[in-house]
């Protein structure tokens, strides 16, 4: 089977962006009364996040027509052509090379400390290591953001990975901010989540009364064993990952969605759309309030094939690639 | 050794090893190799893309057939760079958009290592039968293992031979037919490129630069005396889109619109029908190439002044030298009398199979007959070559060696043909300047007229009637106007400035002594008078 994604066919993905990320970007532009808002994005090649966002209003061109405060943090540097490409027209600053969690957790060493970036140096180590000290600085002036869709390549929830270390970063770089919305999305390896949040999941029911008495009155939660292995999984990402990192670095969240959707090869991605805001006004148990909003409401789930049969969701894909193609020829 | 000993003469690996090291003028004129390859594949379209305004990435990125795996082997292990001959057999032509192949030796790709240490190769290659596969390479030129040219060519027991001047890997991939084509990148970019394209971000709105080569043109290089004033990134704009194969921009910036110009004086109408062909010609390889998001055409705006006597000479030649056909067509255009700007335009652009070589070139080939410092600034010209003078052609390119009979043939007939259009154009600006200079003393007689007339509060008449006798006026009663006498010959700028300075003193002088009553009020007007000449008329 071929590894190559058809973007334009992956409907599951398209389920997150219609239902998840666009109403809670625009729920926020519209409750914070924010003009532009700052967005920082893993995205592929096809940079529909950016023209789904663009397209509703939510980001906007300056009068020249640059799309100013997109940042897009790209792995693979054979892709970063077709980005510019596909962003019209070529932003200035906005593609910052590397892994998002590499230039997250980047730190100086003596290979590193006091060399001018420019240096010629000829061993190839060094000159990556200042390379990705170039772009973590680059990407560091950057934050904070309004909205950061964190969707890399890889799963969230392994705490020793660079990817979570990276990820954890995040809460940090953006103490600026007074509040944050978050797209997360993790691709999950059943075994693994079943076995890290359940011990999470009953330890809440203990530690907390209302969620006790959520779990008894419904009948999927009542056991959890029963659960699907993607609702465990979604649940406890947002439960023992979003929330927890919440409470370290002294911000509240509020889930406004956890998506669950299947790529064509069968295998689950979620993607949880989440607010933050500083809690120096502390609701003080916002946390209760999320961890029941989490179990009563989520996640939605969506198969491959439903996916491909949900016209709605085929239409606003096309609806983006129209939108797309428009801009795109304004600039050629 | 022994006398009347016999053998063949041959080139040293270390010789190629250059190619990796620096061989190009410019960086356009190392892209313009990459986009060249690109043009040979029968791409469409070849993009370039420099991380601007970080420049710390570099991609080109065509759709053309991409390369097969033995070519890269071929290319990177069995011969050697520059063995992979493009134009084997009687090919001479892409088999697709009919193209004539522009490049020889296959060492274009190595081009980029100019720019990086390291690059990449991502080829998905597939040709007209379907046939297709994928690869992916890195090519490292420089690192902790890899040892210096020089270093090399110190070593006592240097021979010459083997010369390792990088190292590869490669990896077989799956083909992606999106991806058709060859993509070479690099995030591994050499410091004195990017310090260089720096240098550009202090020019005045550049962070605000039109996606229009159009655009770019008329706020940039035509608003400069020369492009390097531009800076080196649009420095690197201007060449590739006067180097490149492409036709020209649809509008003023192009010569097919020469003949809109009224005042145009062709020697040969034959040379728009030319001019149009030619462009159809290029319009027909269907070829574009983007740098950073602009879509690049040649944008020849020509005259760049205004108030000149454009003249356009038209030339073609087409026969055998040394058994071997040389064809070639083209244009100069002359500007009567004002210098060409900016200064990159001046001379001859020689085309080569439609791509430029070397830039204008303000010599004309070396052109030394006679001294014409001042006329060769009003030529810029091109010279299609169609057949022949390739052997001329040095390996960068970007020169040509000048002792080749082909060049020495278009060399001939371009200066012979330049003995005239200097001729002719010196005779234009002598009949031309005879004209202006009667134009300007009238012009600079009314605005004296006009300034005396307003600062004698009426009492001009009476100015006049004494006046008559002055050298440096020249009364005429019959108008009742005064007007001043400018027949001394100038000699350079300031002394033409010193001696109208001089007279318009005289003038305030005369006219104020004549109006006034008292010796504080001829001060008072001379000064006043005085002021105002000085003003309005220097």
């Amino acid at each position: 089977m071929s590894g190559l994604v058809d973007w334009s066919k992956y409907y599951g993905k398209q389920f997150a962006r219609l239902y998840g990320w666009l109403p809670a970007s625009k729920d926020f532009k519209k409750k914070y009364k924010i003009k532009k808002i700052k967005y920082l994005t893993l995205c592929d090649v096809t940079a529909l996040d950016i023209f789904m966002l663009e397209s509703e209003g939510i980001l906007i061109r300056d009068k020249d027509k640059f799309l100013q405060d997109v940042i897009i943090c790209e792995k693979n540097e054979s892709s970063i052509p077709a980005i510019f490409e596909a962003v019209k027209p070529p932003l200035k600053e906005a593609i910052i090379e590397g892994k998002i969690e590499k230039l997250l957790l980047f730190e100086d060493d003596n290979d590193t400390k006091d060399v001018d970036i420019y240096t010629d140096v000829k061993s190839k180590k060094i000159r990556e290591k200042l390379r990705l000290k170039e772009n973590a600085i680059q990407l560091k002036e950057h934050f904070p953001f309004d909205i950061i869709n964190f969707d890399p390549f890889g799963n969230i929830y392994r705490r020793q990975s660079e990817l979570f270390r990276g990820f954890q970063k995040i809460f940090e770089f953006q103490r600026s901010k007074q509040q944050f919305l978050l797209f997360l999305t993790s691709s999950v390896e059943i075994g693994d989540c079943a076995l890290l949040f359940e011990e999470d999941f009953r330890k809440n029911i203990v530690d907390y009364e209302e969620i006790r008495i959520l779990v008894e009155s419904d009948s999927n939660l009542r056991n959890y064993n029963t659960l699907h292995d993607t609702v465990k999984a979604s649940i406890g990402i947002s439960k023992t990952i979003i929330n927890k990192l919440a409470i370290q670095y002294k911000w509240q969240s509020f889930h406004h969605g956890i998506y669950v959707y299947q790529n064509a090869h069968g295998r689950f991605q979620i993607s949880s759309v989440v607010e933050f805001t500083q809690n120096s006004s502390l609701e003080e148990d916002w946390y209760l309030k999320d961890v029941v909003n989490i179990l009563k409401n989520m996640p939605k789930t969506i198969t491959f094939e439903e996916a491909e049969n949900n016209q709605l969701i085929k239409d606003s894909l096309e609806f983006i690639e129209d939108y797309r193609s428009k801009i795109q020829k304004e600039f050629i | 050794m022994n006398s009347g000993n016999r053998g063949k003469i041959k080139v040293a690996d270390i010789t190629l090893a250059h190619l990796s090291r620096g061989l190009y003028r410019s960086n356009a004129t190392v892209f313009k190799e990459l986009i060249n390859n690109a043009y040979d594949a029968d791409a469409t379209v070849v993009r370039i893309d420099t991380n601007y305004p970080h420049f710390n990435f570099i991609s080109c990125v065509d759709n053309g057939v991409g390369m097969t795996e033995e070519k890269f082997f071929t290319h990177f292990d069995e011969n050697g760079i520059g063995s992979s001959v493009k134009r084997k057999g009687n090919t001479d032509c892409t088999p697709i958009h009919n193209r004539p192949i522009i490049g020889r030796l296959g060492i274009g790709m190595m081009a980029i290592g100019q720019l990086c240490h390291s690059f990449k190769i991502e080829s998905h290659y597939q040709n007209l039968d379907g046939v297709s596969s994928a690869f992916r390479a890195t090519v490292i030129l420089t690192d902790d293992d890899i040892e210096d040219e020089e270093d090399i060519i110190r070593k006592d027991n240097f021979s010459g031979k083997e010369i390792d001047v990088g190292e590869w890997e490669f990896e077989a991939i799956e083909f992606d037919p999106n991806k058709k084509g060859l993509r070479v990148y690099s995030s591994d970019i050499r410091g004195t490129f990017r310090r260089e394209m720096k240098e550009s971000l202090t020019l005045d709105g550049f962070k605000k630069l039109p996606f229009n080569i159009e655009e770019i043109a008329k706020n940039y290089f035509y608003k400069s005396k020369s492009i390097r004033d531009c800076k080196p990134y649009l420095e690197t704009i201007w060449e590739l889109s006067s180097l490149c194969p492409l036709p020209y921009s649809d509008n003023d910036l192009s010569p097919l619109n020469f003949h809109k110009n009224s005042d145009l004086i062709s020697d040969n109408d034959e040379v728009f029908e030319f001019l149009k062909e030619r462009n159809e010609l290029l319009e027909s390889y269907k070829f574009e190439v983007f740098f950073d998001g602009v879509s690049l055409k040649r944008s020849i705006k020509l005259p760049t002044e205004k108030d000149v006597k454009p003249r356009i000479y038209f030339f073609n030649f087409d026969k055998n030298i040394f058994e071997k056909r040389l064809k070639f067509t083209g244009y100069l255009f002359v500007q009567i009398p004002k210098a060409i700007k900016p200064y990159e335009l001046k001379g001859l652009q020689v085309r080569l199979r439609n791509v430029g070589i070397g830039g204008y070139d303000p010599s004309f080939l070396r052109y030394s007959r006679r001294i014409e410092t001042i006329r060769s600034q009003w030529v810029s010209g091109e010279v299609f070559v169609d057949e022949g003078l390739e052997t001329a052609l040095n390996i960068d390119r970007d020169s040509f060696n000048e002792h080749e009979e082909h060049f020495k043939a278009m060399q001939r007939y371009l200066h012979d043909l330049l003995d005239e259009i200097f001729d002719e154009a010196r005779k234009a600006a002598i009949e031309l300047n005879d004209v202006d200079h009667d134009l300007k003393n009238e012009a600079t007689n009314q605005k004296i007229i006009e300034l005396v007339e307003s600062g004698s509060k009426g009492k001009l008449s009476l100015v006049l009637d004494s006046l008559n006798t002055d050298r440096t006026i020249i009364s005429d009663p019959s108008i009742s106007k005064v007007v001043l006498n400018l027949n001394t010959t100038p000699i350079g700028k300031s002394r033409k400035k010193g001696n109208e300075a001089f007279r318009l003193s005289m003038l305030a002088f005369e006219i104020a002594k004549r109006m006034a009553l008292t010796e504080e009020e001829r001060e008072s007007l001379f000064e006043n008078f005085l002021k105002n000449f000085i003003k309005e008329t220097i």
